[in-house]
């Protein structure tokens, strides 16, 4: 690809695209902006004038003087604007704060969705939001958007919502709710998506490097990652692996197929085996129901972990499932790098990463060609409220390069 | 929904003790009703800073306060302003307050014995530098360790290469056990003796003084400290619980520390 960008007509694409330049030079001169983008010296001029204007763009110094007119250096000024990333989990919301510079500046964790409805937690939500402006001490002015990480929410109310798409939240318009609650532009994407962004932005991983994140609460999505953007399909449904067949004989899954993932490895369906032992269900006091799915989930996983060989066993289970997916996944995209994510994966993580890795390893098609690296995501992260604060400052400040749900 | 505040020294980021200490806190809180909000701050004016503006804009239930010194200004500047707040400190500082008890000597004592039942070698303590240093436990650590000859300190700026620069040098001159005091450090340092044919443990062993999923899902399991972190989230969640409902004096003491055998060391 050419280093000189044709830049389209519009004037907004313009200046976004400049101050993208501007944010992944790190300091930069005018004159090279100029050759970079192919516009005229006048042009550039009237655009970053309107960047330092807006307190986008710091002029930090002057480059070396080369016997002519001294030419000062431009950076982005990452306490100009900030963005909010929110998590939607039903065991927890984690609201992340970062800057223009996607620095984490704060956080708030507060409850979980749970099996409230949309039209109540949304008046939460909003209400929560502006409590960590004034907690942050952050002008609401300053804030560019809010990016929302959902999907995958299994609500558990009933019989028919036994789905991590539950449809109450699903038909529920979010989006455009929240917009008109808060007034700040509202970005939306499901959590794999956004987790994968998330890892994107932090590991500082090239664009030239592609890789798929793996995401686990109630049940899976997996993100993809290439050529430094988010791989969407024709309707922006890339990655719903929880209803990869992995067992042609499997259970019913509510989907309508069988044999599902998410139907045999999910976190219901560990519980379900677990609540089949009397004795361990007793010793982790597990309850069984939906609304303490997290709950019993989470036990049986600290239990494995921890080395307790019944739980460590029906994760094992599970962890096999989810490798023979990804094995899968690995050989239709010939991808060399994998990340775990999720709150699925908070305790019981390594033994995932260990059977998918050995099994990756024997026998990826591609094993003699390259290695395929699998790894947990940051523990100490949260990738999917990262990636959608990521996604509101790509949404609201580079709109030429937006990574959005297509509608 | 009532909030518990936290101030995080920007050089907390990526500390994964830190970071299961708040996961555990948060949980905590959410089983209470509360929430909770964190502000990373760059230096102790913008913490003392930050509670004033916390007290003056209101609906900040409490307040936890990491890494207490003797005489601190935050637990005057706190009282004055009349919020509640609990604080992690260490076993050496007499208290007043609400707290929760960190014995960083024994987790020194628990490294120490494992090392001891191990064929002796030199050990380095690989670390960040130390007047960067302001996360929990790692300052007392360093000078606990200074007064020591457990280790050779050897300080570095906070980076995977700069680590794993000093975690070759150190290692030059014959088999050492290496400390890394990130998880992260450890993890990219196994890799990177893999990758030069480097036997580890035989040449080098690795231990992570943090320990976190990292350790354990590397491709050999990293022997690691676990500090305790979510048992202390817990137990500080539960006091400043109680603090705002008029406890002003108890006390708990963190569990003790140990290590989790992996088979870098």
């Amino acid at each position: 690809m050419s280093s000189v960008r044709r830049l389209g007509p519009s004037s907004e694409n313009t200046r976004s695209a400049i101050l993208d330049m501007i944010r992944s030079s790190g300091t930069v001169s005018r004159i090279e902006l100029a050759e970079m983008s192919g516009l005229t010296a006048t042009s550039i001029t009237r655009i970053v004038k309107s960047l330092i204007e807006d307190n986008l763009v710091v002029e930090t110094g002057f480059g070396d003087p080369t016997g002519g007119k001294r030419r000062s250096i431009l950076e982005l000024n990452p306490q100009a604007r900030f963005a909010v990333g929110l998590a939607l989990d039903d065991a927890r919301l984690t609201y992340v704060v970062a800057n223009l510079g996607g620095n984490v500046v704060g956080q708030l964790v507060s409850a979980g969705l749970g099996q409230k409805t949309p039209s109540i937690e949304i008046v939460r939500i909003a209400e929560e939001l502006k409590q960590l402006f004034t907690q942050l001490d952050i002008p609401v002015s300053h804030v560019v958007g809010v990016g929302l990480a959902g999907a995958g929410l299994d609500l558990g109310a009933g019989a028919e919502r036994l789905s991590v798409t539950a449809d109450e939240w699903d038909s529920f318009a979010i989006q455009e709710a929240l917009e008109s609650r808060i007034g700040l532009p509202v970005v939306r994407d499901n959590d794999a998506a956004c987790a994968a962004l998330g890892q994107f932005w932090v590991g500082r991983i090239p664009a030239t490097q592609d890789f798929a994140t793996l995401y686990m609460s109630n049940g899976f999505g997996l993100g993809l990652m290439v050529g430094g953007g988010v791989s969407r399909g024709a309707s922006s449904n890339v990655g719903e692996i929880g209803h990869m067949v992995v067992d042609i004989n499997g259970p019913d899954c509510w989907c309508g197929s069988r044999g599902c993932l998410e139907a045999v490895a999910a976190p219901r369906a560990i519980v379900a085996k677990a609540m089949r032992n009397r004795g361990l269900s007793t010793e982790l006091d597990l309850h069984g129901g939906d609304n303490k799915l997290r709950h019993d989930y989470n036990a049986i996983a600290r239990a494995a972990a921890s080395g307790e060989p019944r739980a460590t066993a029906l994760i094992e289970q599970s962890a096999q499932f989810v490798a023979a997916a990804i094995l899968s996944v690995v050989n239709v995209l010939d991808l060399d790098r994998v990340y775990l994510a999720g709150p699925g994966f908070a305790d019981a993580g390594a033994i995932y990463v260990r059977l998918i890795r050995d099994l990756v390893s024997r026998l990826a098609r591609t094993r003699s060609v390259h290695g395929v690296a699998v790894e947990l995501s940051d523990p100490g992260l949260d990738p999917a409220a990262l990636g959608a604060a990521t996604l509101a400052l790509q949404h609201t400040l580079i709109p030429h390069k937006r990574f959005e749900r297509q509608r | 929904m009532s909030g518990i505040a936290l101030a995080i020294p920007a050089s907390g980021n990526g500390d994964h003790f830190l970071d299961s200490l708040v996961h555990a806190l948060a949980d905590l809180l959410i089983q209470n009703g509360m929430s909770l909000i964190t502000k990373v701050i760059a230096d102790g004016q913008s913490e003392e800073q930050l509670y004033r503006h916390w007290a003056r804009v209101g609906r900040i239930s409490g307040v936890v306060l990491l890494e207490v010194r003797a005489n601190d200004r935050r637990v005057k500047l706190l009282r004055s302003l009349g919020m509640p707040f609990a604080a992690v400190v260490d076993a050496t500082l007499d208290v007043d307050f609400p707290a929760v008890i960190v014995d960083l000597a024994a987790s020194i004592s628990v490294l120490r014995r494992f090392l001891a039942a191990r064929p002796h070698r030199r050990a380095f303590y690989i670390t960040r530098p130390v007047e960067r240093v302001t996360t929990l436990s790692n300052t007392a650590l360093i000078e606990a360790i200074a007064a020591d000859d457990l280790f050779d300190v050897v300080e570095t700026e906070h980076s995977v290469d700069a680590a794993l620069t000093a975690g070759s040098t150190a290692s030059a001159a014959g088999p050492v056990t290496l400390v890394f005091d990130s998880d992260v450090h450890a993890v990219a340092a196994l890799a990177a003796f893999h990758t030069r044919g480097i036997s580890v443990p035989e040449d080098v062993a690795i231990i992570s003084w943090t320990n976190s999923a990292l350790c354990q899902s590397a491709r050999r399991s990293i022997t690691a400290l676990d500090r305790r972190g979510s048992e202390i989230g817990t137990l500080i969640g539960a006091r400043i619980i109680d603090a705002i409902a008029g406890d002003q004096v108890s006390h708990d003491r963190a569990p003790e520390p140990f290590i989790i055998v992996g088979e870098t060391a």
